[in-house]
């Protein structure tokens, strides 16, 4: 070892406190389903012509897998010319810090230690997870930066590794993530429209900007991890905020091992999570998801139950991804399961999205000249603290949160082809069959019933 | 997990397996045999696949934790399934006798 690595190690232990990588294809029974429901496919490719999903769809490239994953060139969502860099002080979370008492700090959130989901069980749970959190990054992911493992200024090993391809390095990378536990990666550009303009933090009222940060960015490397299905179907409930700060715990720790392996091969790398740039928008480009009616990513196989984090390197020389839409937005127009859930009534229930607000929509928490429905992020934060809890309700009522299983994957690719009155079919559907029920007391019974679980490893 | 080898849904879609394998061969075998017409013995299989499949999704609702959502597969697929066959295997009887 050279003298340089020794030291650069030495450093690292100073400072230190503390599956395969699978593309976005069927999976082995999502291909044994597919060929048996061949027939069924091809009768749903017929009804479907001439719909609008399809000529949307039409447009663009075909990805490689040729089945309802599209692949696009640039980013899926229209971007108005005039589109102004979003602030993070202008974030909902740093306008209940700065104009509520109290801000959001809700734990532990007593309500009622009989009703089910708000016991003094729940409350621990909830409470141990978001102290995981802080000890893990603070309160850096909404109302900071720069804080705990969403630190800036790290070691970097002094020599650049240099790979044979783009493509290795993309898939080294996406390997090490799936080491450290993110469920999806993607890779895209560095893009100032999505990076916040100024870093805000609100505890210390202190503001930076993109000047201040070590290096300049180059590649942002957007991961997601899947959240657990039971507890999220107890939303909203201090179970499902101990799964909601578990979720940003481990945002901070996966995102800190990637950013660290990263520096390991010579480049500068920096973990994220909510802080530095809007997560869902690069999220999209780089490939894992879709945007949703209520403002979240939609991912192929876990849907809005998800955590995004991000790392942010100077690493140039990768293989980017390409954006990719599998019908979401054709969904979300007819659905309005989310905007019928929220107990805020802070969901759009417009059919179409759009570029602007609403005249009479307070869009001043929102980035405004993106293609979306408008969230009412005000209104959503304050059913947050008036339930003290962290809500989730929209998570839990999208039709895309389901579990990963071959029947739910089968159901959304039909999703993709079939024509708009089909999805308020499937809509209700999904109700009749008893998904997405919000405020279930019997879910936070299924959660914490211990019939059939065996911890022993048998089962 | 059945033996402690085989998981729920590995041990769904094998019983899947040999009840297809089953229909097909039976099919088959009524065409050869009995040289029944297209209409029953179409009827019989869209009738047997559909509760096929309506069994596959009920298990799997279950295996997932979502009874509710088993229960409505078996109303809403096995049942449209069992009508389908029964005609199916009455066109069939009839034609054979």
């Amino acid at each position: 070892m050279t003298d340089i690595a020794t030291e650069f190690n030495n450093e690292r232990e100073n400072e230190r406190e503390f599956t395969d990588e699978r593309p976005s294809r069927l999976n082995r029974r999502g291909l044994l389903k597919l060929g048996a429901l061949g027939g069924l496919a091809g009768a749903a490719s017929m009804l479907t012509a001439g719909s609008g999903s399809q000529a949307y769809a039409s447009k663009q490239q075909k990805s490689d897998d040729g089945v309802l994953v599209t692949e696009h060139d640039d980013f899926p969502v229209e971007v108005a010319s005039d589109y102004q860099r979003f602030h993070q002080k202008d974030t909902a979370f740093n306008y209940y810090h700065n104009h509520v008492e109290g801000g959001i700090a809700l734990f532990p959130p007593i309500v009622d230690p009989n009703k089910p989901g708000f016991t003094p069980i729940d409350n621990a749970l909830a409470g141990a997870a978001w102290d995981l959190n802080d000890r893990l990054n603070g309160y850096s992911s909404n109302t900071g930066y720069d804080i705990g493992l969403f630190n800036w200024d790290n070691p970097v090993y002094p020599e650049k590794h240099k790979f044979n391809s783009k493509e290795e390095a993309s898939s080294v990378i996406k390997r090490a993530a799936r080491m450290f536990g993110a469920n999806l990666v993607g890779i895209t550009a560095q893009d100032d429209r999505w990076d916040y303009a100024s870093f805000h933090d609100a505890n210390k009222q202190e503001t930076k900007t993109w000047d201040d940060f070590p290096f300049k960015p180059k590649s942002v490397i957007v991961m997601a991890i899947e959240s657990d299905y039971e507890g999220q179907s107890t939303a909203p409930s201090a179970t499902n905020d101990g799964i909601i700060g578990e979720g940003y715990a481990r945002m901070a720790y996966i995102a800190y091992g990637v950013a660290s392996f990263l520096r390991n091969m010579g480049y500068n790398a920096v973990a994220s999570g909510n802080d530095l740039g809007m997560s869902v928008p690069y999220a999209i480009a780089s490939g894992i998801g879709e945007g949703s009616r209520m403002g979240l990513l939609v991912t192929y196989n876990m849907g809005p139950r998800i955590r995004l984090l991000k790392v942010y390197t100077d690493l140039e020389f990768v293989e980017y991804d390409k954006p990719k839409t599998f019908g979401v937005r054709e969904f979300c127009e007819r659905c309005m399961r989310c905007s019928d859930a929220c107990p805020s009534d802070a969901i759009s229930h417009d059919v179409k999205p759009s570029l602007y607000p609403p005249a009479d929509h307070d869009a001043s928490t929102n980035a405004t000249g993106i293609e979306k429905w408008w969230i009412n992020s005000k209104a959503c934060l304050q059913y947050w603290i008036d339930s003290k809890t962290n809500c989730g309700t929209c998570v839990t009522a999208c039709p895309y949160n389901k579990p990963d299983f071959w029947h739910h994957r089968m159901i959304e690719k039909f999703n993709a082809l079939m024509p708009g009155p089909l999805h308020t079919f499937m809509r209700e559907m999904d109700i009749w069959f008893g998904f997405g029920t919000t405020f279930d007391e019997k879910a936070v019974a299924n959660f914490w019933n211990p019939e059939g679980r065996m911890y022993d490893g048998r089962g | 997990m059945l033996f402690g080898i085989f998981t729920g849904i590995e041990v769904l879609f094998f019983l899947m397996g040999v009840m297809s394998t089953l229909t097909i061969g039976g099919l088959i075998w009524l065409k050869l045999r009995h040289e029944l017409t297209k209409a029953p013995l179409g009827l019989l299989l869209v009738g047997i696949f559909t509760m096929i499949f309506a069994i596959g999704w009920s298990v799997s609702c279950v295996l997932e934790g979502e009874p509710q959502a088993g229960s409505m597969g078996m109303i809403i697929m096995f049942i449209p399934g069992l009508v389908l066959t029964s005609l199916g295997g009455r066109m069939a009887a009839k034609a054979i006798s």
